[in-house]
């Protein structure tokens, strides 16, 4: 009954001629095509280049192939890992984000093909294709940190609030005792590519928040430590959160690469210019090295020179993601070898801008469709309050509000929009409607 | 955001809300009718009831200042640049004339009853 409500509303309103570009996009008619597109990976992108394939396309074959079946709204985990909302903020089921007429295959690929258009997967089924989307995310790698592993996460001060909700919730455990008691916090970045670079900058400042909030301030001295001479990609955003770290009293180390950790003692090492460090915690937010799934990673799809080599990022066309050599493939999301562009608020941006190139290349057109960088992060810098950070590929500030939402303030708008909005716009876009 | 359509704005709000979205947007079209409706029945607005309720709605608008912060799990102390206050004054003045209205039209509609209901409840009295 509801469902009638609602469409008999939007033919109401679009009668009046309310309604935009939105509707009558989605009206065109769909692409008739007998291809087999296969996208490996039902995370944000997998779900939101599903979604979108399926209502521009009548007669394709849309395969997506990832064993998990719960979906992470992992932009919450912050917010979880404060304390702020409970773990089911977080979790979904894959299931009820896979697009109508949708082939889910529940199994993780094992390895890419692309010379031969298959992929196989982990229970050694063989997968063809015509057009290969690959939106798996990325690969936490905490063993690259000596003596670190998953399973030390809630034990002697170290926590972690990138490997899941559970660790999530432990973290928190862990954030409430240090606000509570005080000590050393350590807080920073990997070197390799991250995703969402803000929220270790997020969790130190949401830290010291509270910190005051209980009176404990004092008894604590903060450390970040960056992996290089800055904060954050964007040098403007750099030098705004130094300001703020230095105005919350946290200490900044550069240059500091955490490298290995000994429970034990509650030591950290840091690889830095002038040698090895050792630091103290009582409390630490380990955010481990980031690189592309092993599946990707051992497969010609990645770099095969420069930076992103080692780490195995896919090596795509920057304004497109499709692939330099395998025309029929492109990245989508974290894994893509592209600077920037490692947040959901990407895949919003990204998933339109492939998804029109693929349906071009169907019909042997071409497509004007630009992916420009846009990456964004509510920058929490309180609880109540976060800077609206939104750049792209040449570190240009591209705020969606200009004059009204300034990029570089404390503003409670902003937060509004990531307490609030960010997961609702979130779930629009894993059903294509946002 | 890329394009900010009516689509994908009521897409954002049916993934906020839910079927409340619906049953909101319900009442506000009956509440709508009953505005309508008292007026007519009325013959004019009563300028008198709507000068009392203004006063009451003020308070209304005042509390939406505290409320909204609230529901955001922070307090008024959050807003911290002009377009913070900029939104706290819109939910200032949307709680102020909404709370209005909502009162205008509660006692109207009492009032109205009451008057209807007297001849029947004469009798009742009565027994
Ligand atoms: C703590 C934290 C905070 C964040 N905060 C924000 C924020 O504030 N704003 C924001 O926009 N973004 C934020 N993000 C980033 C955002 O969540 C990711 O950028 C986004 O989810 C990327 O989407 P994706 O599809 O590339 O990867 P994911 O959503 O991670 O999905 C990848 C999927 O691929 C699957 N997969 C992996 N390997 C294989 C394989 N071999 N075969 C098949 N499937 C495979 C996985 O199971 C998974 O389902 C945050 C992330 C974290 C962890």
């Amino acid at each position: 009954m509801l469902a009638l409500n609602r469409r008999q509303l939007l033919a109401a309103l679009a009668a009046t001629g309310t309604l935009g570009a939105g509707l009558s996009r989605s009206r065109a008619a769909p692409v008739k095509t007998k291809a087999h597109i296969v996208i490996a990976g039902a995370g944000a992108g997998g779900l939101a280049a599903a979604a979108q394939l399926s209502a521009r396309l009548d007669g394709a074959k849309i395969t997506l192939v990832d064993a998990r079946r719960e979906h992470l709204y992992q932009p919450g985990f912050t917010l979880v890992a404060s304390g702020l909302k409970p773990k089911d903020y977080v979790l979904s089921t894959t299931a009820e984000h896979v697009a109508a007429g949708v082939n889910w295959v529940q199994e993780q690929v094992a390895a890419f093909d692309p010379e031969s258009n298959s992929l196989t997967t982990e229970r050694g089924t063989r997968i063809t294709y015509d057009y290969l989307i690959v939106a798996t995310g990325l690969h936490l790698d905490y063993a690259s940190i000596e003596g670190m592993d998953i399973s030390l996460i809630g034990r002697e001060g170290i926590g972690s609030i990138y490997a899941s909700p559970d660790a999530a919730i432990t973290t928190r455990r862990l954030q409430a005792e240090f606000v509570e008691k005080g000590g050393d916090g350590l807080f920073g970045r990997p070197a390799t590519e991250m995703k969402c670079a803000g929220a270790p900058l997020k969790y130190t400042f949401i830290t010291d928040d509270l910190m005051r909030r209980a009176g404990t301030r004092g008894k604590a001295k903060l450390t970040f430590t960056a992996q290089n001479r800055g904060l954050f990609s964007v040098p403007i955003v750099s030098e705004k959160v130094r300001m703020l770290f230095q105005d919350r009293d946290v200490s900044v180390r550069y240059d500091h690469v955490l490298t290995a950790i000994d429970p034990a003692k509650r030591r950290a090492t840091f690889r830095t210019p002038a040698g090895m460090v050792d630091l103290p915690w009582t409390f630490i937010n380990v955010v481990p090295p980031m690189r592309a799934p092993a599946a990707v990673r051992n497969s010609p799809l990645g770099w095969r020179t420069g930076p992103w080599k080692a780490d195995g990022w896919m090596e795509v066309e920057k304004p497109t993601l499709r692939h330099v050599t395998y025309r029929n493939v492109f990245a989508l999301g974290d894994v893509a070898g592209v600077p920037k562009g490692k947040t959901a608020a990407s895949v919003k941006w990204q998933t339109p801008v492939v998804v029109d190139h693929l349906i071009a290349a169907l019909q042997d057109k071409t497509s004007s469709e630009v992916y420009n960088g846009y990456t964004s992060c509510p920058l929490i810098t309180r609880i109540g309050r976060a800077m609206l950070v939104e750049f792209d590929y040449n570190d240009n500030l591209t705020p969606s509000f200009p004059g009204v939402v300034a990029p570089l303030e404390e503003l409670w708008v902003t937060w509004v929009m990531k307490e609030a909005a960010l997961k609702p716009t979130y779930f629009a876009m894993l059903h294509g409607q946002a | 955001m890329k394009e900010l359509t009516f689509a994908a704005l009521w897409a954002v709000f049916h993934e906020m809300l839910g079927a409340w979205l619906y049953l909101g947007l319900a009442a506000a079209v009956a509440f709508a009718l009953a505005v309508v409706v008292l007026v007519i029945r009325e013959r004019g607005v009563m300028y008198a009831r709507l000068v009392r309720c203004y006063i009451i709605g003020l308070i209304g608008g005042f509390s939406g200042v505290f409320i909204a912060p609230a529901i955001t799990l922070t307090s008024v102390t959050a807003a911290g640049g002009p377009a913070d206050w900029v939104l706290l004054f819109l939910v200032w003045v949307v709680g102020a004339i909404g709370s209005t209205i909502v009162l205008y039209t509660l006692v109207g509609w009492i009032g109205l009853s009451r008057r209807q209901s007297v001849p029947v409840a004469q009798p009742a009295l009565a027994e």
